[in-house]
């Protein structure tokens, strides 16, 4: 019962920071505004990508909470983690940002979803482990 | 083995009230030997918890001597009286006394971790001194969740582990019910037979059934009872 | 059994967690505070070698009306220019020593950049500003139509970018400076002259008739010996008509006074925390002590030395310190490095994080204060521990 509680406690840190990536990278660490003449430039699109990405790594966090299946667990850690390694390298790697460093998808925008998927990257990765270990 | 009180007084200064000094004992003298027991009885406040606690080396007292074997026990500095404390005393104070953070087992071998000497050997005579006392399936416990009975045979456990050559017990079954006393007594004549000096301070009018010797504290001075 | 120091930390996860938070923020007040003081100085050391004249001369109007210095320390882009015979004019001068000429343009959004973006010509035979830091970056010899970008510009070695039509080649990548430069592109002043004609012949330059072959936007110059530069500076105005010389220090002397406003806030602030933070330390460590009283009179009677208790007590302060500290200063660096850039716009200042063995002290230094602090705060409780009177603290509770 207590291993059971421990994944469903890496479900809800893993929820929590997945919505965290989803609701920050539209609000307080979005990209770029638009252009004098009302046109988003492409770092709009890094954005979307990670907003994306955000609601679907909250969703397997969910599943993880949801299933109690040892095997699944372990299967949702690892989609879990992969997809917030390609979140992590999404900004300016995939989809390149604006020129310049100094506009603010490069100083606010890129950092937040690297830090936050990496820390979603590092729990599942725990996530994984503990729950192969478990006796279940 | 001798732990003698050589004509030991222990003068207290009061915080307040006009008259300052008072003799807490007064002028006490006493032998503990290996194998037997002793029993101290007294009202509350006639001196008996302080000569308990200088002769188990706590408590320095203020003329006389403590001495084990014919040494002054308070002219060691304070590690090796400490030290001494450890390996050749085991004190079961008043009241509860466990270390919460500590599970049963790790509380009766805290006398040997506090010098880092706890082995297997170790573990395993804590374990029967456990099971011995009745509590041996409580050993991967919190005490908070044991009853002052088994809290108190911890205690027990823990002031014998180290198979001490002198035991102090202070008021051992102060709330405990007649069928958990009866096995304490029974527990500490036990290890007198075994060879440890036993020196109970108790308000328990059957401990006498136990005692080699009884003696009364009335206003810190010290009577043979009858 | 693991140590007993551990076990009573462990045993208590809640009191534990929050006093290792108290002391986790401590810290990354201290450490984020620290780096950002230092790098401040660092962005104005680097802001001084960069500009690396000791006076530097443009047309009249470009410092009256702050067009130089909006270029060259607010990042804004502009371009400013005046004939090339003042160059010799200048030069003719005994005061002057080493000359050399700066071209200036922006270019426009275009294809290359979503902003306008500064451009700077040198020439690379009386350059001594610009090439050793090419050199230093890993740079060689320019070719025709080849650039060199600042570090914040998001292009590198390979890329073509075009200005006003102009295809050019990323030659090399400038390191990172901390100033405006760090969004300029350099090039030669035969490759700046071609764009500054395709820019004139596109109707996008705001000066009509021109020959860029005939301009400079800027002269860096440094004194000749025996004058200092306060004299060079005051020899250009005096004799040099429709010109401006500045001494790059006054130039910087703004920058400087706001930057030790800053830096002297950032340290009061870190000083009250601290204090603030031992203070707060001190209460929590002897509230948590003092609960402790009887553990500790049984340790007593168990054969604990006074100085083995407080030894104890200590540890638990230190272990507590030390752990958190570690944890702030990992959040600091998480904080500190990826969000860096987002620190300088805040700031507007200079800004130039230095590098990993400054960083690598400053993580040191942190731990060391938190683990003085804990010992701080634990010295009373741990005193007071050592003298405990067991027969009191035992008989008190019942």
């Amino acid at each position: 019962m207590e291993k059971n509680n421990k994944g469903i406690i890496f479900g809800i840190v893993l929820t929590v920071l997945s919505l965290a990536l989803c609701i920050g990278v539209k609000t307080a660490f979005k990209a770029c505004g638009p252009m004098e003449n009302g046109m988003y430039m492409n770092c709009h699109k890094a954005e979307n990508a990670a907003a994306v990405a955000g609601a679907v790594l909250a969703v397997l966090s969910v599943l993880i909470i949801a299933i109690k299946n040892k095997g699944a667990r372990v299967a949702l850690s690892a989609l879990t983690a992969v997809g917030a390694v390609v979140s992590a390298i999404l900004p300016n790697n995939v989809i390149k940002l604006c020129m310049m460093d100094t506009m603010h998808c490069h100083t606010t925008m890129r950092p937040f979803i690297v830090v936050v998927s990496v820390i979603i990257a590092v729990v599942s990765a725990v996530s994984l482990i503990v729950n192969a270990v478990s006796k279940d | 083995m001798k732990l003698s009180a050589e004509n030991v007084t222990k003068e207290f200064i009061r915080k307040t009230g006009k008259s300052n000094h008072f003799s807490a004992v007064n002028d006490v003298s006493l032998t503990l030997e290996s194998g037997r027991l002793t029993v101290l009885n007294g009202r509350s406040g006639s001196g008996k918890t302080t000569l308990l606690n200088m002769l188990s080396g706590l408590l320095s007292p203020t003329k006389g001597r403590i001495t084990l074997d014919g040494e002054d026990i308070y002219a060691l500095d304070d590690k090796r009286l400490s030290r001494l404390r450890n390996q050749r005393f085991g004190v079961i104070p008043q009241g509860q006394t466990a270390i919460h953070s500590l599970t049963v087992l790790e509380n009766i071998l805290l006398p040997f971790s506090l010098y880092r000497e706890s082995g297997e050997a170790e573990q395993k005579y804590a374990l029967e001194l456990a099971e011995r006392l009745g509590i041996a399936q409580l050993c991967e416990v919190r005490p908070a969740e044991l009853s002052g009975g088994e809290l108190r045979r911890m205690a027990i456990a823990r002031a014998v582990i180290r198979r001490p050559s002198v035991i102090f017990a202070d008021e051992p079954t102060g709330d405990l019910d007649d069928e958990n006393t009866a096995l304490v007594f029974g527990f500490l004549r036990e290890l007198s037979a075994q060879g440890s000096a036993v020196f109970i301070v108790t308000h328990e009018n059957n401990a006498a059934g136990y005692a080699d010797e009884v003696y009364r504290m009335n206003g810190g001075k010290l009577e043979i009872s009858e | 059994m693991k140590s007993l120091t551990l076990k009573n930390l462990l045993g208590r996860p809640v009191r534990t967690a929050a006093l290792t938070a108290l002391a986790a923020l401590l810290s990354f007040a201290v450490f984020i505070g620290t780096m950002i003081v230092l790098s401040l100085g660092n962005g104005l050391d680097s802001l001084e070698a960069r500009l690396g004249a000791e006076v530097m001369t443009v047309p009249y109007e470009a410092a009256t009306k702050k067009k130089f210095e909006d270029v060259i320390l607010q990042g804004m882009t502009g371009y400013f220019y005046m004939d090339k015979s003042k160059l010799d004019e200048i030069a003719a001068l005994d005061s002057v020593g080493d000359i050399s000429a700066q071209l200036y343009l922006a270019s426009t959004g275009s294809n290359c950049c979503s902003m306008p973006v500064q451009i700077i010509g040198f020439d690379p035979e009386t350059d001594f500003t610009v090439t050793p830091w090419i050199k230093k970056s890993g740079g060689g010899q320019l070719k025709e139509l080849d650039i060199v970008v600042g570090s914040d510009l998001n292009a590198f070695v390979g890329d073509k970018l075009s200005f006003y039509g102009v295809e050019c080649n990323v030659a090399a990548k400038l390191d990172k400076t901390g100033t405006t430069y760090d969004t300029t592109v350099f090039t030669n002043i035969d490759t700046i002259d071609r764009l500054i004609q395709s820019s004139l012949d596109k109707g996008m330059n705001d000066f009509k008739n021109l020959k860029p072959e005939n301009i400079v936007s800027c002269l860096l110059i440094n004194s000749a010996d025996g004058y200092s530069p306060e004299e060079t500076m005051n020899d250009i105005n005096l004799h040099v008509k429709k010109v401006k010389a500045l001494r790059s220090k006054n130039m910087i002397s703004g920058i400087s006074s706001s930057l030790d406003g800053v830096s002297g806030m950032i340290r009061t602030l870190i000083i009250a925390v601290w204090a603030l933070g031992v203070v707060i330390l001190l209460l929590a460590f002897t509230m948590s002590v003092n609960e402790r009283r009887k553990e500790f009179a049984v340790l007593r009677v168990m054969g604990s030395s006074r100085s083995k208790l407080a030894g104890m007590v200590f540890k638990e302060a230190l272990s507590v310190c030390i752990a958190g500290s570690a944890v702030g200063c990992v959040i600091g660096l998480i904080v500190l490095i990826p969000f860096g850039g987002a620190i300088e716009q805040k700031l507007s200042l200079p800004y130039l994080l230095p590098g990993p063995a400054a960083v690598l002290m400053c993580v040191g230094g942190t731990l060391i204060l938190a683990a003085a602090s804990g010992a701080a705060a634990a010295v009373l409780s741990a005193w007071r521990m050592s003298r405990i009177d067991t027969g009191l603290v035992l008989r008190g509770d019942n």
